[in-house]
């Protein structure tokens, strides 16, 4: 266990000094700061867009970084010849690919919560900064119907901006603690399962690091990453095959072939579907105690699903890695 | 020193390069100033939303979202012709097909493809497929109503749409009374008649004196308009069976559609309903409520033996805890089979307004109750003296006849069927009916 945590400890540091990743996170926030920018031109539905905008970038960004850093790991290792002074140590194969990807895993955490923090503090921000707030400091209503300017407006203008932004800050962070607001009701359980998901295809990405080039792996993590997105359309692409031909057995020559390679398929790639629950903060079901807030339930079904699948993929890589001929 | 020349020209040549890249991309901007604000370079067709929901890999929200902005300025930019509302009209559809419970997305579309573009049957269509992704919301059949009702002029539609939106879970209470004008507006009587029984119920339950005038008075009008489409169907059914215009109200009781027919009653309504009160120890009805001074806010009032007959009756129903469970019972207790004229509901007879009777240039009903038949006395006196006095101006003397004062023949009948009399000596305009007036 202690030197699987010193090996992941060893990625992370190493991850962390790859700039790439800063390009990304830097990206991902501009994006979601953008987004702010770009509700003011949806008319009624600029809180849908910050949200939609702010949790896909979370996720695609997660997956980018999963890609373009998780590829070198297992590679650079073994290509610098490194390997051999952590393999002629004490250390099991398999240790070392659980130390590699929990290193990976932990990177994509700390990016997934600096995106998260600064994805909820938009929406603090937003709602903080609202016209109706802004005018109710600015012009307090001193007698009924009578608004009166403040002393000093211009600064009580600055000030209240910026009063608004460290406490959106402040409320970002604690929304990651447990700090609940309607505002962002259900947002962390949502970034939460995209992590899940995040954790597969990070699983997929150090085993291909662990028998091809980086640019190999990329290539196979994206198009895992494809597949997996459209497990629940090959499924309806395998009925309707067997709609048009009547039944399974009915299906001849190449369609019985794609029916097949469709069902293999979806049965063994993942089904990243099961962790997308963006729809349900936007839509999901009205929340039995806050009526006004859409519940995000998490099914944790998908739950062991998930950690069953990466445990899955993490032996597969083991076992590639532990017959790997470093010569 | 010469790396210092060195960089100072790596340095003017990169900003020679960069500035030309610059001053190029200014002038290409300058030149999209200068066009339309927004140029439609593409178009989505058909099964755009199925294509796209795959290509969107999930994100497909997202996807939605910035075609929805794209659509927003689609529509702001270029505004919206019956030529070109087919692109904005798929970029719709493609949005709700990749994001089917985008609201917005429906109610807007609607909006530009049928308000704006004047193709309500495709904004429907629209309307239609957010209702079935959108099971529990009001806002999207109410939008249906509006549409159907105001733009397409189809009441039938409208009253569907109507009946859906009421029965949605967050529908306010005010999309019932709508749904029930429009069930009076589409001829569905008995059915705006009920929905305004559980309003006027709804009303008296939460003592709100705004909502219990309004209550009562759309209850009334329903049955007024009811009253009059039964009336009219007799006038239609008395002409094409005598081939004679009626001289007398009397004249159309024997017609079929005033046998045994079924209608409801205001006062069995405010006899039952201050029964119902009474059982509940509650107060009744309150008298200024159903009476004031103008006769519009008349109302019948239900007689000792009425009050008592329904004291009898609700006495034997099963007891319910609030006036509103009462719903079903009151609106069956208002409704009678009865022969000849029905009861108008603010009390008054009805009459046969004779300025209409047989008049082909006027689509008004030709029976009114007593004061509005008054009424329209009053306003065709009033109309005429006032021109007469314009052609005395006109002339430099008062017009010698009324012949005279029209260019043609006065042939406007007087409303009670009496004559008109006119003094060229004094101008003086009068009706032999009411000579007073």
């Amino acid at each position: 266990m202690f030197k699987v945590v010193a090996i992941a400890l060893n990625t992370f540091k190493e991850a962390v000094r790859n700039k790439v990743l800063y390009f990304l996170l830097i990206f991902a926030l501009l994006i979601m700061g953008f987004s702010s920018m770009l509700s003011d031109l949806a008319i009624t539905a600029s809180e849908k867009l910050i949200k939609d905008l702010g949790l896909a970038s979370i996720d695609f960004f997660g997956f980018l970084i999963a890609v373009f850093v998780g590829v070198y790991l297992v590679y650079t290792e073994i290509d610098k010849k490194t390997v051999y002074t952590i393999v002629s140590k004490p250390i099991d194969r398999f240790q070392f690919i659980l130390g590699k990807y929990f290193g990976l895993l932990f990177t994509i955490a700390v990016n997934v919560a600096v995106m998260s923090i600064f994805f909820f503090a938009v929406l603090y921000f937003r709602d903080a900064t609202l016209q109706e707030k802004l005018s109710k400091a600015l012009y307090p209503e001193t007698s009924p119907g009578k608004f009166v300017p403040v002393d000093h407006l211009q600064l009580a203008y600055y000030a209240f901006y910026a009063k608004a932004l460290f406490s959106s800050l402040g409320k970002a962070v604690m929304t990651l603690f447990g700090y609940w607001s309607p505002i962002t009701a259900g947002l962390l359980k949502v970034i939460l399962m995209s992590g899940l998901g995040l954790a597969i295809i990070t699983a997929f990405a150090i085993l291909y690091s662990t028998f091809s080039t980086p640019t190999l792996s990329a290539v196979f993590t994206f198009l895992t990453f494809v597949i997996g997105s459209l497990s629940e359309d090959i499924l309806r692409y395998a009925d309707r095959l067997v709609q048009k031909a009547g039944s399974v057995a009915q299906l001849v020559g190449p369609d019985k072939l794609k029916y097949w390679f469709a069902v293999i398929a979806m049965h063994i790639t993942p089904n990243l579907s099961l962790f997308n629950k963006r729809m349900d903060a936007i839509y999901g079901p009205w929340d039995v105690s806050t009526p006004t807030i859409h519940a995000v339930n998490i099914d944790w079904i998908s739950v062991v699903y998930g950690i069953t699948y990466v445990a899955g993929v993490l032996i597969l890589a083991s076992l590639i890695f532990s017959r790997r001929n470093f010569k | 020193m010469r790396r210092i020349i060195n960089f100072i020209l790596v340095l003017a040549l990169f900003g020679a390069f960069f500035g030309t890249a610059i001053y190029l991309q200014h002038r290409a901007l300058e030149k999209v100033r200068r066009q339309a604000p927004f140029v439609e370079t593409w178009q989505l067709a058909g099964r755009s939303g199925e294509v796209l929901k795959l290509l969107s890999l999930q994100y497909d929200q997202l996807v939605a979202d910035f075609l929805w902005l794209r659509a927003i300025q689609s529509f702001g930019g270029r505004g919206m012709s019956n030529r070109d509302w087919e692109p904005l009209y798929n970029m719709f559809d493609t949005i709700t097909e990749l994001d089917p419970y985008f609201e917005d997305a429906y109610s807007f579309g609607n909006m530009v493809i049928g308000d704006e573009a004047g193709k309500q049957k495709e904004a429907l269509g629209l309307i239609n497929k957010g209702m079935f992704h959108l099971p529990r919301q009001y806002r999207l059949p109410f939008e249906g109503m509006y549409v159907s009702h105001w733009d397409m002029k189809d009441n039938k539609l409208a009253r569907w749409y109507g009946r859906l939106a009421s029965k949605r879970a967050d529908a306010p209470d005010w999309v019932p009374r709508m749904t029930a004008y429009i069930e009076v507006q589409s001829g569905e009587f008995y059915l705006a008649f009920n929905r305004y029984v559980g309003n006027l119920l709804m009303a008296l339950e939460s003592r709100d004196r705004a909502l219990e005038i309004l209550a009562i008075g759309k209850a009334k009008e329903a049955v007024e308009k009811w009253n009059a489409s039964t009336l009219t169907r007799a006038y239609e059914q008395y002409t094409s069976a005598t081939g004679q215009l009626p001289a007398s109200i009397d004249d159309l009781t024997t017609m079929p559609a005033l046998q045994n027919y079924e209608i409801a009653r205001i006062s069995r309504l405010i006899a039952g309903t201050d029964a119902v009160l009474t059982l509940l120890g509650a107060d009744p009805i309150s008298a200024d409520l159903l009476n004031s001074d103008t006769p519009e806010n008349h109302t019948v009032l239900p007689t000792a033996a009425q009050r008592a007959e329904a004291m009898d009756f609700f006495t034997k129903l099963p007891r319910h805890k609030k006036l509103s469970d009462y719903e079903n019972d009151l609106f069956h207790y208002s409704m009678v089979k009865q022969n000849g004229l029905p009861e108008d509901p603010e009390g008054f007879p009805y009459v046969l307004n004779m300025s209409q009777v047989g008049n082909p240039a006027s689509d008004a009903v030709p029976i009114v109750t007593e004061p509005k038949r008054l009424e329209a006395l009053k306003d065709t006196v009033t109309r005429i003296r006032k021109y007469i006095i314009e052609r005395k101006e006109e002339l430099g003397h008062l017009p010698q006849s009324l012949h005279e004062a029209f260019y043609t023949d006065f042939n406007t009948t007087e409303p009670y069927g009496a004559k008109w009399t006119y003094d060229p000596k004094t101008g003086d305009f009068r009706s032999t009916s009411h000579p007073d007036l």
